[in-house]
């Protein structure tokens, strides 16, 4: 069908509050596709949706054909989703290498006992998980950081090392949140360099971000949300003269160069 | 219908005990988010000051509780200091830890300086009965009845409408905000033990005339208090005192009715059913965690 | 010049800590030294196994002991009542902790860490008052006495029984040396990585395809098992045990061999288990001022070495000899 990911009527209560109502969107492969709006208007509860960290309180999130709604986020992860985190969730005390040497955790075989017992063929399997670790570290310059903690590393760094524990998953979905934030000029056009060859590399890419013009010149597909409903959805130059957006991030008095 | 009161009586009184301690301890963590583990030793070495004024200074009884109250409200913030202070920006493992190292310490520099053995603290009128209608209460009981409805009391209304009080409210809401807007956490926290440390101290004098005074008693308001805090919702006073009831209540009934054998059964049924059916409590607020 | 690029220097020190292990009976006249040695190697099966709870998977449980009083009982009682041996009685034990561990576990691994820690207590004072008054089944206070020695092997005229010292610090350090062994091979392995990465980031390690929930149970039950293990060897070497022995203060007694060797270390445990025991052991001339001692170790350790020997066995390594690599960077005070 072409569509790698659809989420029909999502709905997100917490106790009162309805942070997402009747969400529904299609995204389809190979793209990278953009979820906007401003702060609190459930950007992230979406994607926790996705991941499988909440459960919707109604909806349906269809991954590949596949009714993958309400499930455990490690199954999600298994399926072929992965998501970094807007507040970054590095695994702090572990170097850079150990942090994506975990990322590859569901594409290892083996269990207790094959671990314990240290087969053979156990340590030919942990030789390779290495080398694609490093493979991965290559292709971020991370390489030269391998046995740092992850806590050292500067801040874009960290960024760029979250995306590629996330990609060690061998995901088929790339959740990003809030990559750049916190990035200077550099910094985000580095990122988006990634991005683009990320989604080159055949995966597709859902992004929540604020900046906007990143946004605007890399996705090819945005939806905007304002309080938890979705107000406009197109392509970049649609939804950048959409009244609505507008409106809901500016207010009535629209000023357009903030688009520019 | 006498005995029924009766044991609603001897409830009353070991809620009021089980209040005290548990309202200190649930507030020290609303505040610094800190379990006190050491917190049985202070309502026991609360208790020996108490002994000791009383019975060797030959002090008036009240006296000697007002006394210890301070005495251990200076304690707590010794203890906070010397502690928890340095501790506050590890990883709370770290502080868990500090807090049970520094229960082992005090537990037995109790046992070494006050000896293990039980001691009575004879106190004249401790036994002498007072009867309202078909009701018999002793002195004793009724005292520390109406003391710590006082002291809870004192404590409500000093929370709620001072100034201090309210920034300890504001620090347990969320402690980096509350530092931003100038409450002091250094001088908060400290409070916050010295309240929780007196009211624990109090406790302990009160409650010592009736039953016997030993180092292993701090063990006792610990078993007993943990399961009142977890009830009534770590961080929630109101929580606390409820729960104090409910439970001093309960056991007192338990006592009556059942068996007294069992009657440490029901502190441990709650804390089971609490943390596993509703681990906030019947006052705390859930604690959701911001992914 | 580090040791591990040399690896016939490696060869030639593990040849030579082997035969300084082997010789050590020999070259140790106290028994009284052995009952240490042995009991070091006892704490330190049982301080790893805590680690691995507690430094690897970060759970902290301070009922620790319930676990090796679970194992003495079970191997005493089986051996005791129903002549069991053992080379049965023991396995027993581990599963039955095992298990012990499991049907905690469950329930309580989903709690936040202070509430966790109010369980573990909970369970580890439950369990003890169970020691103390299931009378029928534990003789309460009195305690199990004559548990029989481990077993008999006929080596040509040679008859073992394990019930000296000597014969009995060889089977520990075989026994120890294995559990070592196979702990060393858990934790680095994926298994090992997983349960890591529960500790680090619960949700991360969620989302990148760990089972956390397995893995947290799957960890503290191996915990618990080589606890019990701990316990059975403990039980036919003093062959006689009481519920003292299994206190909330021997849990804390663990927990302070852990900290103090170094919590989430491999190494640390041995450290921990063998300075402790024999620190506590030259503190005895402190007699009732040991015990307060004990609480002070406990916060001064937490304060200044909070990774234990091992961290700072790292410190001087790093002070004396800088790398000329990249350093490893820590973060302060963490």
């Amino acid at each position: 069908m072409g569509n790698v990911l659809e989420v029909q009527s999502l709905k997100m209560c917490f106790e009162g509050l309805t942070a997402v109502a009747d969400v529904s969107f299609k995204v389809r492969k190979g793209l990278i596709f953009s979820i906007i709006g401003p702060n609190g208007s459930g950007k992230t509860t979406i994607l926790n949706m996705i991941s499988g960290l909440y459960k919707p309180t109604d909806g349906r999130v269809i991954f590949s054909d596949k009714d993958i709604t309400g499930m455990k986020p490690h199954v999600v992860g298994k399926l072929g989703i992965s998501r970094t985190f807007q507040n970054l969730r590095l695994f702090n005390e572990l170097t850079v290498l150990e942090n994506v040497l975990i990322g590859r955790h569901c594409r290892l075989g083996g269990g207790l006992f094959s671990d314990v017992m240290g087969l053979g063929s156990k340590r030919k399997v942990e030789k390779q998980a290495l080398k694609v670790a490093m493979e991965y570290l290559d292709l971020f310059g991370l390489a030269r950081h391998k046995d740092s903690k992850a806590q050292s590393l500067p801040y874009g760094l960290k960024r760029e090392l979250e995306i590629a524990r996330a990609l060690a998953t061998e995901p088929q979905l790339l959740l990003l949140d809030e990559p750049a934030a916190g990035m200077n000029a550099q910094e985000t056009a580095n990122l988006v360099e990634l991005i683009r060859k990320v989604r080159d590399y055949g995966k597709t890419i859902i992004l929540i971000e604020h900046n906007i013009k990143m946004v605007m010149g890399l996705c090819d597909h945005i939806v905007v949300l304002d309080s938890g409903q979705k107000i406009s959805e197109g392509k970049a130059h649609e939804v950048q003269n959409d009244p609505k957006v507008i409106e809901a991030y500016l207010g009535t008095r629209g000023v357009e160069h903030a688009f520019n | 219908m006498g005995e029924f009161l009766q044991q609603i009586i001897n409830g009353l009184v070991l809620g009021s005990i089980y209040a005290l301690i548990a309202v200190g301890l649930s507030q020290i963590f609303g505040v610094i988010r800190i379990i006190q583990w050491a917190h049985g030793e202070v309502y026991m070495i609360g208790a020996y000051v108490g002994f000791f004024l009383t019975v060797y200074m030959k002090l008036p009884y009240l006296l000697s509780l007002v006394i210890a109250t301070l005495a251990m409200a200076v304690f707590g913030v010794i203890i906070e200091t010397v502690v928890f202070r340095p501790l506050r920006n590890f990883p709370s493992i770290s502080t868990t830890l500090g807090a049970i190292g520094l229960s082992v310490f005090l537990l037995n520099a109790a046992n070494v300086f006050f000896t293990p053995e039980p001691q009575r603290f004879p106190l004249d009128y401790v036994n002498r009965i007072i009867q309202v209608g078909p009701l018999m209460v002793t002195y004793q009981r009724a005292v520390v009845f109406f003391i710590s409805l006082l002291l809870i009391l004192a404590l409500s209304l000093f929370i709620k409408k001072t100034l201090v009080g309210k920034s300890m409210i504001a620090m347990s809401e969320d402690m980096q905000a509350a530092s931003l807007m100038g409450i002091d956490v250094n001088f908060t926290a400290a409070l916050a033990f010295a309240i929780g440390s007196a009211l624990a101290g109090a406790a302990g004098v009160l409650i010592s005339p009736i039953f016997l005074l030993y180092p292993q008693m701090s063990g006792i308001a610990v078993a007993k208090a943990f399961p009142v805090v977890v009830l009534g919702g770590l961080g929630s006073i109101e929580g606390a005192i409820l729960s104090g009831y409910i439970l001093g209540l309960t056991e007192s009934l338990m006592s009556g009715y059942v068996s007294s054998a069992y009657k440490d059964l029901p502190a441990f049924i709650i804390l089971i059913l609490v943390l596993y059916l509703r681990p906030q409590g019947l006052l705390g607020r859930k604690i959701v965690e911001k992914v | 010049m580090l040791v591990k690029d040399h690896p016939n220097l490696k060869r030639v020190l593990f040849a030579a800590g082997a035969i300084g292990l082997v010789s050590v009976p020999h070259l140790v006249e106290s028994q009284y030294v052995m009952h240490l040695l042995i009991m070091g190697c006892i704490y330190t099966i049982l301080t790893q196994s805590l680690n691995l709870i507690a430094g690897y998977m970060g759970a902290i449980s301070i009922g620790h002991a319930a676990f090796y009083g679970i194992g003495a009982y079970t191997s005493a009682l089986l051996a005791l009542r129903l002549n069991l041996p053992f080379i049965v009685t023991v396995p027993c034990a581990a599963l039955l902790a095992g298990f012990a561990g499991l049907v905690l576990a469950i329930p309580s691994l989903k709690l936040k860490s202070s509430y966790l820690v109010i369980t573990t207590i909970a369970f580890g004072k439950a369990i003890h008052l169970i020691m103390i008054n299931a009378v029928p089944l534990t003789r309460g206070p009195l305690g199990l006495l004559g548990i029989p020695a481990p077993f008999m092997m006929k080596l040509g005229a040679l008859q073992i029984d394990f019930s000296t010292k000597t014969q009995y610090y060889y089977l520990m350090m075989a026994v120890m040396l294995m559990v070592m062994f196979l702990y060393y091979r858990l934790i680095h392995s994926r298994t090992g990585r997983a349960i890591i990465g529960v500790r680090e980031d619960e949700i991360a390690s969620a989302v990148i395809g760990v089972d956390v929930v397995y893995y947290k149970i799957l960890s503290f039950v191996i915990g618990t098992a080589t606890a019990g293990l701990a316990g059975a060897l403990y039980a036919h070497y003093v062959r006689f045990i009481s519920p003292e022995t299994f206190s909330i203060f021997e849990s804390i007694t663990l927990l302070i061999m852990m900290i103090v060797g170094g919590t989430g270390t491999f190494i640390g445990p041995i450290l921990g288990a063998f300075g402790i025991t024999f620190l506590l052991e030259n503190l005895r001339f402190l007699a009732t001022f040991r015990l307060m001692i004990y609480g002070v170790i406990l916060f001064l350790t937490i304060f200044f070495m909070p990774r234990g020997l091992v961290g700072l066995f790292d410190l001087l390594k790093r002070r004396l000899f800088p790398s000329h690599m990249e350093e490893k960077k820590q973060p302060e005070s963490n």
